[in-house]
C-alpha cells in the first residue's frame, strides 16, 4: 500500500475514454463489436462502467440492440442501478459522448491504462514482499518478476506462451486421443474415421482432410460458370443444413431471391430452371415447399453484399461469431471485392485479402472458406501467392469429354463430370484429383460413384 | 451500421427513459408500468411507430381522465401495459382494442 499513495488516481484511470467507449457501444454495432473484442470488464476502473459494460455485451449476445432503454430494462431486471446516482452516470455518456468515431483510439486508451493499473501492482506487490521479508535466492525472485512484466509488456491477455511442459502434455494429450479414437473407429464404426472438423460434403474429401478444422482457410478455385456457389452452397446444404452448425454466407454476386431460388432447386432436387419459371406440378411444389422447410431449421446464415470490403467481412464474421457461434464463414467470391487500396496491383489486394481472412479464421476459431476466379488453364487468376496462406487448396476442373473417353481410372466411375483436386493440403496429402458428378441444372454435388465390378 | 437515432432523439429519449426509471424508483409507477412505458418510448422513437403515437394523441384528446369513462380508460391502460409492443402479433391486436374503446370514448365526448 505504500506505493499507492504516490500514483495519482488520474495516471491510473482515464474514465473519459471509458465513457466514450461505452458510448460508442450504445451509438454504433462496429464499435460494439470492436470493444466487445477488445476489452474485457476489468479493463474499465471505474465499476459502474464495468456493470455497463458486461450489461451492453450481454444484450448484444442476446442480439438485443442495446440502446439506453433497454440497458435501463436489464438493469431492473438484474436489480442494478438502484441510486439515482447510477442513472445520472449512465444519462451523462449516453447525452454526452456519442461520438463512434475513432472508437480504437479510445479503446487503446482504456486498455493501455488497464496495462499501466496491472504494472502499478506488480510493482506493489514486489515492494511489498522486499517489505516484508528477507529474500534468500534472487534469481528465483528476478526471474518471477521478469515473468510477471512479460505478461504486462510483450503478451496480450489471451497469449500463452507454451512451456516445454505444457507442449509435451497438449502432445501427449492429442495423441492419445487420437489412439482412443482410432480404437473406437476400429470397434464401433467399421473403420469410418470421425471427422476432426465440419464435414465438406464429399466422403472422399472427408477421408483426406478429416473435414474442414478450426482456424482453416480454404480456398476454392473455379473458373467462371463452373460451380463457386454450387460448391458453397454444397457445404453450406452439408453443414448448415443437414448438420445444424451455424454458418455464415457472403455472397458479393447474387440477390436474396437468386439465393433463395438457387437453395429451391437443391432441397427439392427439381431443376432449377423449372424453379425460375415457376413450371411445376403440384407435387413438385410440394417438394420444393418441404425443401424450404429444411432451410426454415437450418443454420445458414446469408448476407448478399454486392459492396463487400475485407473490413466488413471481419465486421460481421465477429458479430455473426458473437451472436450466432458460427463454425464457418464462406466468401463468395473473392474477386467481386471492393478493394479499398487503389495503389497496389491486383494480385497484391487478393493476397492481402486472403491473409486477412486466414488470420479471421484463427482469432475466430473458425473454418473460412474463400472462393477465387481461376484462369481457363486452371491457374489462379490474380494472386498465386494465395495459395501460400491457404491450408487447403481446392479446384474444380471439368473433365473433357477425350479424358472422360481415354482415362481407364475415370472409367470406374459412373457419370464422373468435374475434378475436385486437391492442390494444396497442409495438413495431409495434396495432388489427389477426386471424381465428382456436378449436376449443373440442379446445381448440385457428390461424389461420383464407383461402377460396381 | 450505425443504431440509427439521431444525437437529438437520442438526448430525447435519454431524458425520456431516465424520467420514466425515476418515477420507478420513487415509486409512482410499478415496474410493469415502467416496462410499458420504456417500450412504447422505444416503439416511437426508435422503431417510429406512428400508429401508436397517433392512438395516444387520440386518446389524450378523447377524454381521457374523465369520470364516467373510468372503465374504459382502465382497459386501455391494462392493454398498455400488457402488450409485448416488440412482438408484431401482440402489437397489432393491441392497437387494434386500444383503437376500437378510444373510437368509444370519442363517441362518448361527441
Amino acid at each position: 500500500m505504500a506505493v499507492r499513495r504516490f500514483v495519482p488516481e488520474e495516471r491510473l484511470s482515464d474514465l473519459e475514454s471509458e465513457r466514450r467507449v461505452i458510448s460508442a457501444m450504445l451509438h454504433s454495432e462496429e464499435a460494439c463489436i470492436e470493444a466487445y473484442d477488445s476489452l474485457k470488464m476489468q479493463d474499465f476502473y471505474h465499476p459502474k462502467h464495468q456493470v455497463v459494460f458486461e450489461l451492453v455485451c450481454s444484450l448484444y449476445e442476446q442480439e438485443i440492440r442495446p440502446t439506453y432503454v433497454e440497458l435501463l430494462k436489464e438493469a431492473h431486471k438484474l436489480n442494478l442501478f438502484r441510486d439515482p446516482r447510477d442513472i445520472e452516470e449512465l444519462k451523462y455518456i449516453v447525452e454526452h459522448f456519442i461520438d463512434d468515431e475513432n472508437v480504437r483510439y479510445w479503446i487503446k486508451r482504456v486498455r493501455d491504462k488497464s496495462r499501466l493499473r496491472k504494472f502499478e501492482a506488480f510493482l506493489r506487490h514486489y515492494y511489498q514482499v522486499l517489505i516484508e521479508r528477507e529474500v534468500d535466492d534472487v534469481e528465483q525472485l528476478l526471474m518471477e518478476a521478469e515473468g510477471d512484466l512479460t505478461n504486462i509488456t510483450a503478451l496480450e491477455v489471451d497469449d500463452k506462451v507454451d512451456t516445454p511442459y505444457d507442449l509435451a502434455s497438449l502432445g501427449y494429450q492429442e495423441v492419445e486421443r487420437r489412439f482412443l479414437r482410432y480404437k473406437e473407429i476400429q470397434e464401433k464404426h467399421r473403420g469410418v474415421i470421425p471427422l476432426d472438423g465440419l464435414t465438406t460434403g464429399f466422403d472422399t474429401l472427408n477421408h483426406i482432410t478429416l473435414g474442414y478444422k478450426p482456424g482453416d482457410l480454404i480456398i476454392v478455385g473455379a473458373q467462371t460458370g463452373h460451380g463457386k456457389t454450387a460448391f458453397a452452397l454444397h457445404t453450406a446444404l452439408a453443414v448448415a443444413v443437414r448438420q445444424h452448425h451455424n454458418i455464415l454466407y457472403l455472397n458479393t454476386e447474387m440477390s436474396r431471391v437468386q439465393i433463395a431460388l438457387r437453395w429451391g432447386s437443391i432441397l427439392s432436387n427439381i431443376e432449377q430452371d423449372l424453379i425460375r419459371r415457376g413450371d411445376l406440378t403440384e407435387s413438385q411444389l410440394s417438394r420444393v415447399l418441404q425443401g424450404y422447410s429444411l432451410l426454415r431449421e437450418s443454420g445458414f446464415y446469408s448476407y448478399p453484399c454486392p459492396n463487400l470490403t475485407p473490413e466488413k467481412t471481419i465486421s460481421i464474421a465477429r458479430k455473426f461469431k458473437v451472436q450466432h457461434d458460427i463454425r464457418l464463414m464462406i466468401l463468395d467470391y473473392v474477386g467481386r471485392m471492393d478493394k479499398i487500396t487503389n495503389n497496389l496491383a491486383e494480385w497484391q489486394v487478393l493476397e492481402q485479402i486472403v491473409k486477412a481472412q486466414k488470420m479471421l479464421a484463427q482469432n475466430l476459431n473458425i473454418a473460412v472458406m474463400c472462393l477465387v476466379q481461376l484462369n481457363e488453364d486452371g491457374t489462379l487468376q490474380g494472386a498465386r501467392r494465395m495459395k501460400n496462406e491457404c491450408d487447403l487448396m481446392l479446384k474444380l476442373l471439368p473433365i473433357s469429354r477425350e479424358e472422360m473417353e481415354e482415362n481407364e481410372e475415370l472409367k470406374k466411375y459412373k457419370r464422373a463430370n468435374y475434378y475436385l483436386y486437391i492442390d494444396k493440403n497442409r495438413d495431409g496429402i495434396g495432388g489427389v484429383y477426386i471424381p465428382i458428378y456436378f449436376d449443373k441444372a440442379r446445381q448440385t454435388m457428390h461424389d461420383a460413384e464407383r461402377v460396381s465390378l | 451500421m450505425t443504431w440509427g437515432l439521431t444525437n437529438r432523439r437520442k438526448q430525447i429519449q435519454a431524458e425520456l427513459a431516465t424520467l420514466i426509471y425515476e418515477c420507478h424508483t420513487q415509486g409512482r409507477l410499478s415496474p410493469e408500468e415502467m416496462m410499458c412505458l420504456l417500450d412504447i418510448l422505444a416503439a416511437l422513437l426508435d422503431q417510429g411507430d406512428t400508429e401508436l403515437a397517433n392512438l395516444l394523441r387520440r386518446w389524450a384528446s378523447s377524454g381521457m381522465g374523465e369520470k364516467d369513462a373510468l372503465d374504459i380508460n382502465e382497459i386501455i391502460r391494462v392493454t398498455l401495459v400488457n402488450t409485448d409492443w416488440k412482438d408484431a402479433f401482440a402489437r397489432a391486436k393491441g392497437l387494434e382494442l386500444i383503437r376500437d374503446l378510444v373510437s368509444e370514448l370519442e363517441k362518448e365526448k361527441g
